[in-house]
């Protein structure tokens, strides 16, 4: 994934299951990404079950903020996964996400050095 | 006819040629793994010729369950250096949890009624938790730091004299982060508290050992590490110290009173710690 950038990893990678991987990829959102990568079967940190799309108690517990946690994806391998997948999956994730930040302004208004947090918006 | 079935198939198994990798592809192994045909091929006996319930005494067809059993029995124990006799089989891992939890905090009752537990446990945690609340019991929920992880300091202050009950997983299920639980499992046993570890993401994937890492009561699945859904297991420690539960499920007495129910023989538990070893 290091030919994304605003890529985080949830939780500490000194002390995991060497199975688990759980990103959040800034300005893009969970739900897109996995209809995007559709041919893939991941989990994101949505519960998407719900009503209220809550985002994951546990991402919220270490911290994350909303936009983070429900853009993060949990990537669990296993026993029969073979490298080959994992290469196909690195690469439809990479090109995902970098055509679903083309399409969102956020990303563009981020990139140009605007601070969001600042910005006032015309709903609220 | 053939042509139609055959057309079917192709659909569903989706088979695309995408640089040799068949389409969709499965990589959500937390939430559940497919039986090894390794594992099928030992439970399939168990659906038909050798379907005796292991609890009759008195044929041949019990006796081949209960000795399937027991086989399970001793490759659980192996696989996180218990006793055979310290393996109670449950419905899964939320039973389990439940068991451990539910049972530890009507038993020790008199002792105390302080449950100390971390934020980003499983449901199964938290919910059986949330409801012994209801029941007067009183719950510590510690926070995690940054990294996912309890601090142990925090652990140490929230121990008072009427905690009977730590519960920290030992690998969470949507960040695998592994909580020290060796470091827990030691400071529980000194200040005379019963640590239960949630392990059902840890267990065949990173080293468990009852007796290095102090554990007293430990949450098992069997679909997370290429065994059927529906079978699971608690480890239950009988020495030092001796860990009594209540049923939550009353019946025939199975599983030494503990969890009363037809064991499930043909479970695939026994080939599926072999394989996971």
């Amino acid at each position: 994934m290091s030919g994304l950038d605003e890529v985080y990893i949830n939780g500490t990678m000194e002390h995991r299951l060497p199975q688990n991987l759980n990103i959040s990829f800034a300005y893009v959102e969970g739900e897109s990404l996995l209809m995007g990568i559709n041919d893939i079967a991941v989990s994101s940190g949505s519960a998407c079950t719900s009503a209220t799309l809550e985002p994951s108690y546990v991402l919220k517990a270490l911290g994350t903020g909303d936009d983070l946690a429900h853009s993060s994806i949990r990537f669990g391998l296993g026993r029969f996964n073979t490298d080959a997948e994992v290469d196909y999956v690195a690469d439809r994730v990479i090109e995902t996400v970098s055509r679903l930040r083309e399409l969102s302004p956020l990303y563009e208004m981020a990139k140009e050095g605007i601070d969001l947090k600042s910005v006032k918006w015309a709903a609220e | 006819m053939a042509t139609e079935v055959t057309t079917l198939v192709e659909e569903t198994s989706a088979v695309k040629p995408n640089g040799g990798v068949t389409l969709p592809i499965y990589m959500d192994n937390h939430a559940t793994t497919p039986v090894d045909p390794r594992v099928l091929e030992e439970m399939l006996p168990y659906f038909t010729g050798k379907f005796g319930n292991a609890a009759s005494r008195n044929h041949s067809f019990g006796w081949a369950g209960e000795e399937a059993v027991e086989t399970a029995r001793e490759r659980i124990a192996k696989l996180i250096g218990a006793t055979t006799k310290e393996i109670v089989f449950t419905s899964g891992a939320t039973e389990s949890d439940n068991l451990a939890i539910k049972g530890v905090a009507e038993m020790y009752r008199e002792k105390g009624n302080h449950i100390i537990t971390a934020v980003t446990e499983h449901k199964a945690v938290l919910d059986t938790c949330k409801r012994l609340e209801k029941y007067g019991y009183r719950v510590t929920y510690l926070p995690v730091q940054k990294d996912g992880l309890v601090d142990l300091d925090d652990l140490k202050r929230a121990i008072d004299d009427k905690t009977i009950l730590v519960t920290i997983m030992a690998a969470n299920n949507e960040i695998g982060v592994l909580q020290p639980i060796a470091e827990i499992g030691k400071l529980c046993h000194e200040k005379g508290v019963i640590f239960h570890t949630d392990a059902t993401q840890a267990v065949g994937k990173v080293p468990i050992d009852v007796a290095k890492q102090n554990l007293d009561l430990v949450s098992i699945s069997a679909h997370k590490m290429y065994g059927p859904k529906g079978v699971g297991a608690l480890y239950v420690r009988r020495k030092s110290p001796r860990v009594q539960l209540s049923p939550i499920i009353d019946g025939g007495g199975h599983e030494r009173g503990m969890r009363s129910g037809t064991l499930n023989v043909a479970a695939g538990i026994p080939s599926a710690c072999r394989v996971a070893r």
